[in-house]
């Protein structure tokens, strides 16, 4: 579904001239949930915004479904770290924005709006502004306006980490949730090891300096899924192995 | 401060303004002595005298007419000064590449002083409704433009970045992010370039035009009715007032509608 | 924004950062050079009477400085500008700190300060007129009057911010006397908006100046700009705004320079 060859991504001129990418090659299934795992610096951001055509690349391929990626388009939806929700506009019209975007009929949004916002637990919030929601909830509007596009791709920008712990804890149970019914494909970036495995398929761990692949791990766990599993030897030892590497890179600086 | 929900009780509307209160007494009283006593500058009326020739004022009904011949340029100045620095503000804050280029006549324009530019107004409009309304949209374009530009840059840009990934052409990011964005500095620039107007309108009036309020005063002060000039002045303050507490009332329900 | 592969990428990538970045920084002078030769074409063109060419007006300056016309007046309006300023500038400091520490001083006089900071200061033009004649004072007086409220209220801003901060707290928690907590805290914090308020000040005394001067109509730069327009002489007129526009941005150049000054002093 999707397919990374050889990408490679430069910031900067000349002297200043930094490599972000360095051949990084991967793919992800059709419906497989893609956690991306790295210490800072490692790209992780970036290789998200060229998946999402936001960001040009300087080497390499990038391909979804054999297509080269040439800019954002209606089969990938990304989610955001700061939610970037329309302060001005409702929940409702939050989520139907890309709909909008597209042309689709005011009755038809709201339907389709009404329809998301009960699947991510807002029912009753729709008219509501983005200022009177808490975190965990304006981040389901965002999770709620990019599964509004029907996306064959869920982009998710370390979706969570500008929420609280509790909040976190039980976003991912709803994602966990939500992710068994609609089963679309997910790359999702994260910092937080835990998160990685109670969600993904697989892991894939960033090193840095360059930004490269280290390492792909596959998460055992059967689906439908929960925090049970949290508790398991198989996951401790997952977690104690990121753990080993990535505390290996904070102190190659 | 501590901002409570509770309406304000008695206690802290006197603790409010109780001090000011006390030195307008003490001011009114010492202008008042002062004044009287002979000892002081033969032109300065008393505050009794000034009190009494505003009540007189007010009473004819001689000010009104000027009051609105003066407003109407000042108005008709402004909204001509809003309509063209929107749009410029508008392109400022998005092309980086214009910013740059007019940005030093935008630092030009703040620094300098409008007012050598008048006897040329007149010379090229002469001495009518024109020519103030010319001064007045000097005197507030470039601020506007300034608010306008700020109000874009200052639009968190993983908003545009999201409205990208949606598929929002340039069209729709104007429409749906940037203009929305911008609009609570716009309203600070609404506020501001009034300001500006109004202190535009009185410049004008007093050095050039005099068809408004600016020919009572000139009239008031050739004819030494000092008490009534200091009248005058006063009214000219409290519309300074009311117009500054209309628009911070405009401004907060602006942002409040877009933020 | 569309993403393109290898090859093209390349071979424009390098060549249009550097152009892009070379253009950026020369769009301000070219566009000021370009402002200027527009004036001059116009100027040639319609021959009105109301825009001389650019070229003119300099020449004109020239004319009135060689015949010692302008030398005068410039000095004069300077140094009356120069004495209200720092009139002001001290005086809205001690207020402006007083009106921070002391909620009551703020609670008697912030209401004084707020209305005379929205009337326009031109306005209390004709009453200093009546009172104190076409005078230096007169002219003072409208000086003064255009920058000290506004300089009040921002220099208090100023101190308010840093009167009861974190670090004030913490200074006091380590044991830091108060003379301490104002040197090493409250003043370094203060100063951004200090120097701010004072480039601020600059302007509006400039400004409060050429108003007060035209509006008095006697002596001075504004005096010297009411008389040639009277006669119809927009050439000279246009020559004394150059000086004044050179004065402002010399004026808001050094308080910035001064402004560096102070802070690397400071640290």
């Amino acid at each position: 579904m999707i397919a990374v060859r050889s990408l490679t991504k430069h910031y900067g001129d000349g002297r200043e001239r930094m490599t972000v990418l360095d051949r990084v090659s991967f793919e992800v299934r059709e419906n497989e949930f893609l956690s991306v795992i790295g210490p800072s610096g490692c790209g992780k951001t970036t290789l998200l915004k060229i998946l999402a055509g936001l960001v040009p690349y300087d080497g390499g391929e990038v391909l979804i479904d054999g297509q080269p990626v040439r800019g954002p388009g209606p089969d990938r939806a990304v989610v955001f770290q700061s939610f970037a929700l329309l302060p001005w506009m409702s929940v409702s019209d939050n989520i139907s924005f890309g709909l909008r975007l597209r042309g689709v009929p005011a009755a038809r949004r709201q339907a389709r709006a009404a329809e998301l916002a009960a699947l991510v637990g807002l029912r009753g919030f729709e008219s509501h502004l983005p200022r009177k929601l808490s975190g965990g909830m304006q981040q389901r509007v965002g999770l709620a306006r990019a599964l509004a596009m029907d996306p064959e791709i869920l982009l998710m920008d370390e979706p969570f980490s500008s929420l609280d712990e509790q909040t976190r804890l039980v976003m991912q149970e709803q994602l966990l949730d939500i992710w068994q019914h609609t089963r679309t494909s997910v790359v999702f970036i994260t910092h937080s090891m835990e998160e990685a495995i109670l969600l993904g398929d697989r892991v894939m761990l960033l090193g840095r300096h360059p930004g490269h692949v280290q390492e792909i791990l596959e998460v055992p766990f059967e689906r439908p899924r929960d925090r049970g599993v949290v508790d398991s030897d198989e996951f401790q030892r997952l977690r104690d192995h990121l753990w080993d590497e990535l505390r290996g890179m904070q102190e190659q600086v | 401060m501590i901002a409570t929900r509770r309406p304000p009780g008695a206690r802290s509307l006197v603790r409010q303004w109780a001090p000011p209160a006390v030195v307008f007494v003490l001011l009114a009283a010492g202008w008042q002595l002062y004044a009287s006593s002979g000892e002081g500058n033969i032109l300065l009326p008393t505050f009794s005298g000034t009190v009494s020739a505003l009540v007189d004022l007010l009473r004819e009904g001689e000010l009104w007419r000027p009051l609105l011949l003066s407003n109407e340029t000042m108005l008709v100045g402004y909204l001509v000064a809003v309509a063209a620095a929107i749009p410029v503000g508008f392109l400022m804050g998005r092309f980086r590449w214009l910013d740059r280029s007019l940005d030093p006549w935008v630092a030009i324009l703040v620094a300098t002083p409008m007012a050598p530019l008048l006897p040329i107004i007149v010379i090229v409009l002469g001495l009518g409704i024109a020519s103030g309304v010319v001064v007045v949209f000097l005197f507030s374009f470039v601020y506007m433009v300034i608010n306008t530009r700020a109000g874009i840059r200052s639009i968190d840009p993983s908003l545009t970045e999201m409205a990208r990934s949606f598929g929002a052409g340039e069209l729709a990011r104007w429409r749906y992010v940037l203009i929305p964005g911008a609009m609570p500095a716009i309203a600070t620039g609404l506020r501001i370039c009034l300001g500006r107007a109004f202190a535009g309108m009185i410049l004008g009036e007093l050095l050039m035009f005099a068809r408004g309020i600016g020919q009572v005063i000139l009239d008031l002060h050739g004819g030494f009715q000092s008490a009534s000039l200091f009248a005058v002045v006063g009214i000219l303050l409290v519309e300074a007032l009311l117009l500054a507490a209309m628009m911070r009332v405009v401004e907060a329900r602006i942002t409040r509608r877009f933020f | 924004m569309s993403v393109e592969s290898l090859p093209a990428r390349l071979a424009s990538a390098r060549g249009s950062r550097l152009l892009r970045r070379l253009r950026l920084s020369a769009a301000g002078p070219v566009s000021l050079l370009v402002g200027v030769g527009l004036w001059e074409l116009v100027g040639r063109a319609f021959g009105l009477i109301w825009l001389p060419p650019f070229s003119e007006v300099v020449a004109k300056l020239v004319e009135l400085v060689q015949a010692g016309l302008i030398q005068v007046s410039l000095v004069d309006s300077l140094k009356a500008m120069a004495v209200g300023y720092a009139v002001s500038a001290v005086v809205a400091l001690a207020l402006g700190a007083l009106m921070a520490w002391f909620p009551l001083v703020d609670r008697a006089l912030g209401v004084y300060v707020y209305a005379f900071f929205v009337l326009p200061s031109i306005a209390l033009a004709p009453v200093f007129l009546a009172l104190f004649g076409a005078s230096n004072t007169t002219r003072l007086a409208v000086i003064i009057s255009s920058c000290v409220f506004i300089m009040i209220q921002n220099f208090r801003t100023a101190f308010q911010h840093s009167a009861d901060d974190e670090l004030v707290q913490m200074a006091r928690a380590y044991g830091a006397r108060r003379r301490e907590v104002a040197r090493f805290v409250v003043f370094p914090a203060a100063a951004p908006m200090v120097f701010a308020t004072l480039r601020l000040g600059v302007g509006r005394a400039l400004k409060g100046m050429i108003n007060g001067e035209q509006f008095i109509a006697v002596f001075g730069l504004g005096g010297l700009v009411q008389r040639y327009g009277s006669q119809f002489d927009s050439v000279s007129v246009f020559a004394i705004l150059l000086v004044v526009v050179v004065i402002a941005l010399t004026l808001d150049w050094l308080v910035r320079l001064a402004d560096r000054r102070v802070t690397r002093w400071m640290e």
